[in-house]
């Protein structure tokens, strides 16, 4: 369950020689950082907030015979905005999951076009993640849909989460993509970690 | 037929290197797009996947293993065990799985289990005279125990495709866990009598020296305790189990221990995102290939399959653990879990299989999966602990896979000694 510690695990990858970045991808990179820097934070807050207000429950329901029935809710709506938040900086450091079986193996400039074809797959799966998730908000606004359970939130307020989550991944994967096309290897694409292994 | 086709397709795919939540995705959305002409409300479908309130146990159980790392809690472990054992006859290998199979019952995790165990115990038993075969192969797969002995990652996500409990699948973890490492031990022990006689043995600890020991890491101890002890008992649920686990990490490590400060409770809360950023990711794109599968009606063409073949349940069961074999070589365990799980889930039922007994089975497959190469997390663990080659640690590996295959065996033809235990709960 533990998966931090992946890119000293694997074997080193062969590492090209430096390449000087252009002005206009060191601003979209200084961006993205801030970005998703700012997003892991509340990543890491929603996290917290859930091991406190799980904690919190535990006590209530067994000192005071009173668990509130909100929190389950609240933690699992707070996993989806942990998961969106943090993607996209997992993403810029090469944490995500990835079979390089076959990739590791291939020449420089095929492994090249392996990355850009992964930025690329990254960045239709933001869209869809921005647009269907758009889509998807604004018509449960109109429908004035709310969350089922205790909360009863506006439905469409939460699954704001889809894109938002969608566009941090489509800034970080057109960085990758933007690096992996000019030869730079600064930000690897996703490759093999360890995950729940 | 075009079952096979439809998975060929997606193994391809995913070789291409791509992130595999994207390859996932990528197929899924296309095969609806080919078959219906539209994606549908396809993130409304990954909301839903990822809102669960028990899939939080996942990160909470990495924030707690985060926490006793971090708080250098789990350091002295390993010469705990050493000093229990360095009497026996390999003693030193001894030392080593009863390290992991501490460790894995605190993190979960089978390659944290083999980094952090095996960065003190190959240097030691390579000091001690063992062949760097040897202990390579010892720290792999000792290693891999940290996915069957709960808390395990891979259970919990098991059970929620399921819709299986998962306490019931930690605790039918714990028999067969503890059953692959007296195996381990039997053998470690049986290979020092029969070839290994010129590694010295140490005298035997004397019994203030042993209580000390157990001093040392009587909080690291107390903690898997605590929270299977809490689940077996009925009091917590996983998640919650999770969360009282971290907050006894946190108690232990700020008052007993002093080595917790806010830095370590926010990076280990960072490591808890990432954990579920990588993870959950990978389950947004499977719930996309599963909504594919589901539209295609692909488990109920392969329960007809099973019928017109008339497998059987144990004919089924050593399919799909072949199967998920080959695959393990090549996938990791959580696209394993994902793509093959839902698919035969009715299949499952049509055959009468108890979807825990299967569970168990399925998490010594995937340990055998990180211990087999081309790709085994902990074959890669070790080659970046030691810089030995690659060939050095599959071969010290083999006798394991070997041995674990036995195991699985065993718990094919006695379901009990997975079943036994979560029958016993109290939550029953």
């Amino acid at each position: 369950m533990q998966a931090s510690r992946a890119s000293q695990i694997m074997p080193p990858p062969d590492v090209p020689p430096p390449v000087k970045l252009p002005r206009s991808l060191t601003l979209l990179s200084g961006l993205v950082t801030r970005l998703a820097s700012i997003a892991m934070a509340i990543s890491a807050l929603a996290m917290l907030l859930s091991f406190v207000l799980i904690g919190w429950s535990v006590v209530m329901r067994y000192l005071f015979n009173d668990a509130p029935v909100w929190v389950d809710d609240l933690v699992g709506i707070a996993l989806v905005a942990i998961v969106m938040l943090a993607a996209a900086q997992s993403l810029r450091h090469a944490e995500h999951i990835g079979v390089d079986i076959l990739v590791t193996r291939l020449a420089p400039r095929a492994r090249r076009l392996a990355r850009i074809w992964a930025a690329l797959a990254t960045i239709a799966i933001s869209l869809v993640l921005i647009i269907n998730g758009w889509e998807t908000a604004m018509l449960a606004r109109t429908l004035g849909l709310v969350t089922e359970g205790a909360l009863e939130w506006p439905t469409w307020m939460l699954m704001l989460l889809m894109p938002i989550g969608g566009a941090l991944l489509l800034l970080a994967a057109a960085e990758v993509l933007w690096r992996a096309l000019i030869g730079a290897d600064l930000v690897q694409t996703g490759h093999s970690t360890e995950g729940l292994e | 037929m075009s079952v096979a086709l439809l998975f060929t397709g997606l193994l391809l795919l995913l070789f291409t290197g791509l992130p595999i939540f994207a390859g996932l995705a990528l197929y899924g959305g296309a095969a609806l797009l080919i078959t219906q002409g539209e994606l549908g409300s396809v993130t409304e479908v990954i909301f839903g996947e990822i809102n669960r309130y028990l899939l939080v146990a996942i990160p909470l159980f990495a924030f707690m293993a985060h926490l006793m790392i971090r708080g250098r809690i789990v350091d002295d472990l390993y010469n705990t065990a050493y000093t229990l054992t360095r009497h026996l006859p390999g003693g030193l290998g001894i030392a080593t799985i009863t390290a992991c199979t501490i460790f894995a019952a605190i993190s979960g995790s089978s390659v944290a289990t083999a980094l952090t165990i095996g960065a003190v115990a190959i240097p030691q038993m390579l000091r001690f005279g063992y062949s760097p075969r040897e202990a390579y192969g010892l720290v792999a797969a000792g290693g891999t125990l940290g996915i069957l002995i709960p808390p395990s990652g891979p259970m919990v996500l098991y059970g929620v495709t399921t819709d299986t409990s998962i306490g019931s699948l930690f605790m039918a973890g714990v028999v067969p866990g503890l059953l692959m490492a007296a195996v381990f031990i039997a053998w470690t022990m049986t290979s020092a009598v029969v070839r290994r006689t010129h590694i010295a043995r140490e005298p035997r600890a004397s019994l203030s020296d042993a209580l000390q020991a157990i001093r040392k890491s009587l909080w690291a101890i107390s903690l898997p305790i605590f929270v299977l002890g809490g689940m077996y008992a009925g009091l917590f649920t996983a998640t919650e189990a999770a969360a009282a686990g971290a907050w006894l990490a946190l108690v232990i490590g700020v008052v007993v221990y002093r080595t917790i400060g806010l830095r370590e409770i926010w990076d280990s809360a960072i490591d808890g995102c990432k954990v579920s950023a990588m993870l959950f990711m990978i389950l947004a794109g499977a719930s996309v290939f599963g909504h594919v599968l589901t539209k295609l009606r692909i488990p109920q063409q392969i329960v007809e399959t099973i019928i017109a073949n008339d497998t059987g349940a144990i004919g089924f069961i050593i399919v799909m653990m072949a199967l998920i074999f080959v695959l393990g070589m090549f996938l990791e365990s959580i696209a394993i879990i994902l793509i093959t799980t839902p698919v035969i889930m009715p299949a499952l039922a049509h055959l009468d299989i108890n979807p825990i007994w299967y569970g168990v089975l399925l998490v010594i497959n995937l340990e055998l999966a990180q211990i087999t190469p081309p790709v085994g997390m902990n074959l890669f663990t070790i080659k970046a602990i030691t810089r030995a080659p690659m060939g050095e640690i599959v071969r010290g590996s083999a006798p394991y896979v070997l041995l674990m295959i036995a195991v699985m065996g065993l718990v094919i033809l006695w379901p009990q000694i997975a079943l036994w235990l979560p029958g016993t709960m109290r939550a029953n």
